[in-house]
């Protein structure tokens, strides 16, 4: 055994040479290039046809040979040799180019597919999308997989109705597609269930979509997939059914108590809502407890309150998070959630106290952001009776000792709104004396309000009076009294 | 007698079509062609030289029955350019046949060998190739072999890159490679240099031909060398490099020449024979056996040179017909800036229909093509948005002007977007849909407006396309809404290029 190991390599050697020479026999058989036969003297269309591929094996065999053989030849011969090395060195180096990158595709391309998925994890859509865009259009490595992947960075690029397009593509209704394409055209078919503004045959087409999207969707959690499924229970009016589904779902994952009280609150329960808001609440709050730095779970936990009203609660946990990681993301989620609050406070019937809190804040975080007047201006220009309404509450506020500048800044529109112009100068004096940066803010606010005031009401006549008298020169200007 | 004829036929033929002559020669100017023109006629000149060197010895034109054959096939084809180019408008085709008479006028002249013949009237057919109305697909295809190569020397440079079509983008910039991926540069004149050097050293067809395919194959690796060195340095810059382009111009052509010239020698040592010697085997076919041209059937010739004389005469009465029917009267905007600088006057109110109209400078998919027939070629965009509707975004694209349009589309194509059959509508307008990656999708309407519209005249043409584009297909509505709004918008660019002309003529 041993010793025919240590002759194996020159055993390889003998085979490869007689392959080598067996091959070059049986191919010199066929084309006849041993000269069995006079070319000149054969004839017919066999001799013809064997004389040329006869012709043609001796080129290609110079062919091959002619970068060694080169370097024999003499005279004319030698030196146009010699000229057109950088000819065929040129040529084979393209040709080993054009090979290397050919045999190598899958493995440039899969580089490339890293990269997009490293982007993605660092939240680089932009650089990712362009990283996608070199094997996008290639038929034979774009897998629904990594089309899904282009979706997500396209997303992140900031081009949702792109990413909207290649789910579509990927969640055909006369076809398989792609698992979690079909997840996400249930949830969207859910949630034009929900808006309620469809007529009767277009929920039943919305319905039938969405079931048929529901049997094909795949590639996430269980529970996401069993929500739907309580979701689809419950609008076949299987009650009971949807509710235990959804009920074992938000037993395994507390996340989903918003979903679950939403559910409930359509099937009339009530006072079950509650309770499984409070329970869900007090256990997303253990799971917050030992990861407090979690955002996902920071926020959900706010969702929760804010699902049970408890404002005050939910904006406590915003300022931790704020607190922990002070960043964009944390002040943008708390701008979001301050102008939902005052939203909340602004609906039927309208809470006063809520809204003079929010309006406060959002003049502190906001300044007078566009968003931020267009909020404002819906609080302040109420009826009469709402604005006294507000103004008590503000008065309460300053009673309390919130942010006193703007409280007072607050007060000082509800007076000039009022008609109580010397009123209102007082307030603005104070909130301009406890600090002269809220100047920033009043007069683009007023200027705001008076634009957005129909023209010839109550209002803007007030507002118009306000101004031209406070454009007055200082001296003919009434001394401000204190309120 | 017959050559005296043949020769008088000739001479006339050649001087009836004058007027063509200085019709193309305004195209020469308006697409400032100098370099083309200028190698054609240096190569050209070359030929009647070298044709001069090697004459053979003097022998009966009648005689000569192989020769005469040769003269009428080449008036056969000189006729057929003609008749081509006077159908179409096309002075490039007249030219290619005048080229041709005018070549037989010298042959018969001086005595010049048939070879000979063939190859002053083969380099007569790269009259400006630039205005063959297909060369931007010529420039399609040869611009995608280099893309292909540079992206492969840009892959083993681990550079990461992107195709756009034909456009290489850097993934470090946020803008595409447009200026070096327009199309292959100096494809023409490098042609003209080829075909000049192998029929002044007399060459084989055979081997003339595989200079130019060796020549083209050069142009196409030095356009990728080129690309993939510009894209290299460019990596990782914020703002595009301003490259000296015709330092870039002329490496490339050096180099395209100097490989070819190498492949030259290739094609020399592979061939050589011992026996023969090198300068026995490029001795040109049509010399060798000249003894056998004496000798010719005097019936068969008399015969050719019957059919050239009906030829020639047929060619001077096409002639006298362009000169009755003013075929090749100035097309107004010929020889001066006059279209292009219309282009850039045309402006468009704030909005239309509820259409916001912004002009976009700069845009992504935009490019000055290789192959434009115009020194002055501009191109505007501008973009058509409706408030509170993210749907009905357009685009509208003016580029021109162009002697002679390239196909419908071609600028989709090399971006990378597939096209759909065209449609026409009642009022001509032309209507395609587009598609790109997987879900990018668009609706194109367009039109070549011709100033003025007189059909007799090839006047400049400017091409104006309306496009939307989404991640759906684009809905009957809206292209309904689209066709409407290119209507407006033709009607209105049209009035304004022809005010603007028609202000121009008068100054």
């Amino acid at each position: 055994m041993l010793r025919f190991l240590a002759e194996l390599p020159v055993r390889i050697i003998a085979w490869l040479s007689d392959t080598l020479e067996k091959t070059l026999r049986f191919v010199g058989r066929v084309v006849g290039v041993w000269g069995y036969e006079d070319p000149d003297s054969a004839v017919g269309v066999m001799a013809w046809l064997r004389g040329g591929i006869r012709k043609g094996f001796w080129a290609f065999a110079r062919l091959v040979s002619y970068p060694v053989a080169g370097f024999l030849y003499r005279g004319p011969q030698r030196r146009a040799f010699l000229l057109s090395i950088p000819f065929f060195t040129a040529f084979l180096g393209v040709l080993a180019v054009w090979l290397v990158v050919a045999f190598n595709n899958e493995r440039i391309l899969n580089r490339y597919l890293a990269r997009v998925q490293n982007a993605y994890t660092k939240q680089d859509g932009k650089l990712g999308v362009r990283y996608a865009t070199r094997w996008i259009g290639e038929p034979n490595y774009a897998n629904a997989d990594r089309e899904f992947l282009y979706s997500l960075v396209q997303v992140q690029a900031g081009n949702p109705k792109f990413a909207e397009g290649i789910l579509e593509h990927l969640s055909p209704e006369d076809s398989t597609g792609l698992g979690i394409a079909h997840f996400w055209r249930a949830n969207q078919c859910v949630l034009s269930l929900q808006s309620e503004s469809m007529g009767e045959s277009q929920r039943g087409e919305c319905l039938d979509r969405f079931r048929r999207h529901l049997k094909r969707a795949s590639g996430v959690s269980p529970g996401q997939i069993a929500i739907l499924e309580a979701l689809d229970a419950y609008w076949d009016g299987r009650a009971a059914d949807a509710e235990a589904r959804y009920r074992a779902v938000w037993e395994q994952d507390p996340f989903q108590s918003v979903g679950f009280a939403e559910l409930l609150t359509k099937l009339g329960k009530e006072q079950e809502r509650m309770q499984v808001l409070k329970s869900g609440a007090e256990r997303v709050s253990d799971r917050l407890r030992t990861d407090p730095s979690n955002r996902g779970i920071r926020y959900r936990l706010a969702d929760v309150y804010e699902a049970m009203g408890e404002w005050g609660k939910a904006e406590v946990v915003y300022m931790e998070g704020y607190q922990i990681n002070r960043d964009s993301v944390t002040s943008t989620a708390y701008r979001e959630f301050l102008y939902r609050r005052a939203e909340a406070a602004l609906k039927e019937p309208l809470q006063y106290r809520e809204l003079g809190y929010c309006l406060v804040r959002l003049m502190r975080t906001q300044g007078s952001a566009q968003r931020t007047q267009q909020v404002l201006a819906k609080g302040f220009l109420r009826p009469g009776q709402e604005l006294v309404q507000l103004q008590r509450e503000l008065n309460q506020w300053l009673v309390e000792g919130l942010d006193l500048p703007l409280v007072h800044l607050s007060l000082a529109l509800c007076k000039i709104l009022a008609g109580e112009q010397a009123s209102g100068d007082w307030h603005l004096e104070q909130a301009y004396r406890y600090e002269e940066t809220s100047r920033g803010i009043a007069e683009p606010m007023l200027d705001y309000l008076l634009d957005a005031s129909p023209s010839g009401s109550e209002y803007y006549e007030r507002l118009q009076t306000w101004r031209d008298r406070s454009a007055a020169p200082p001296g003919s200007r009434v001394m401000l009294e204190p309120f | 007698m017959g050559k005296k004829v043949t020769i008088a036929l000739l001479a006339i033929g050649l001087a009836v079509y004058v007027p063509a002559i200085l019709r193309f020669y305004h195209e020469i100017a308006f697409g400032q062609f100098w370099l083309e023109l200028g190698l054609l006629v240096v190569g050209f000149a070359s030929l009647v030289i070298a044709g001069f060197a090697n004459r053979p010895a003097s022998r009966p034109f009648a005689a000569k029955d192989r020769w005469a054959a040769g003269v009428t096939g080449i008036l056969i084809a000189a006729l057929m350019a003609m008749l081509w180019g006077v159908y179409s408008v096309d002075t490039a085709w007249v030219l290619r046949g005048w080229g041709m008479c005018l070549s037989c006028l010298i042959a018969l002249l001086a005595g010049f060998s048939m070879p000979r013949l063939v190859q002053m009237s083969v380099l007569c057919f790269m009259v400006p190739v630039s205005l063959w109305t297909f060369s931007q697909d010529i420039h399609w295809f040869g611009q995608r072999l280099s893309t292909g190569l540079a992206g492969s020397i840009l892959d083993l440079a681990k550079i990461y890159y992107f195709n756009k079509g034909n456009v290489i983008g850097l993934v470090s910039t946020d803008f595409l490679e447009t200026g070096q991926c327009a199309g292959i540069r100096l494809l023409g004149p490098l042609l003209l240099i080829v075909l000049t050097y192998g029929f002044t050293l007399q060459y084989r067809w055979f081997r003339v031909g595989f200079l130019i395919l060796e020549a083209l194959f050069w142009i196409v690796v030095w356009n990728a060398l080129r690309i993939a060195y510009c894209v290299w340095i460019q990596d990782s810059q914020t703002t595009p490099i301003d490259w000296n382009f015709l330092l870039l111009d002329m490496v490339c052509l050096l180099g395209t020449l100097f490989l070819t010239w190498s492949g030259d020698q290739f094609y020399a040592a592979f061939t050589h024979k011992e026996k023969d010697g090198y300068k026995e085997e490029t001795r040109p076919s049509g010399l060798q056996g000249s003894d056998s041209m004496v000798e010719g059937n005097e019936k068969r010739s008399s015969g050719y040179v019957f059919a050239a004389g009906v030829i020639l005469v047929t060619i001077i009465a096409l002639g006298f017909w362009g000169i009755h029917r003013g075929v090749w009267g100035d097309a107004p905007g010929f020889g001066s800036l006059r279209t292009s600088a219309s282009i850039e006057k045309i402006s468009f109110d704030s909005s239309i229909d509820g259409w916001k109209i912004t002009e976009t400078e700069g845009s992504d998919e935009s490019f000055s093509p290789v192959f434009r027939q115009s020194s002055n070629w501009s191109h505007r965009e501008w973009e058509f948005t409706r408030d509170g509707v993210l749907q009905t975004t357009m685009k509208l694209r003016v580029d021109g002007p162009w002697l002679y349009p390239p196909r419908m589309g071609w600028i989709w194509n090399w971006f990378g977007w597939k096209t759909a059959s065209l449609l026409k509508d009642a009022q001509g307008d032309s209507s395609w849909e587009v598609r790109r990656e997987i879900v990018q999708e668009g609706f194109v309407v367009s039109r070549n407006l011709s100033l003025p519209q007189d059909d007799r005249t090839r006047a400049p043409v400017v091409q104006i396309a309306l496009v939307q584009e989404g991640f759906r297909a684009i809905s009957e509505e809206d292209r309904k809404a689209q066709r409407e709004l290119f209507s407006r918008l033709r009607e209105s660019i049209e009035q304004q290029l022809r005010a603007s002309l028609s202000v121009e003529t008068e100054h």
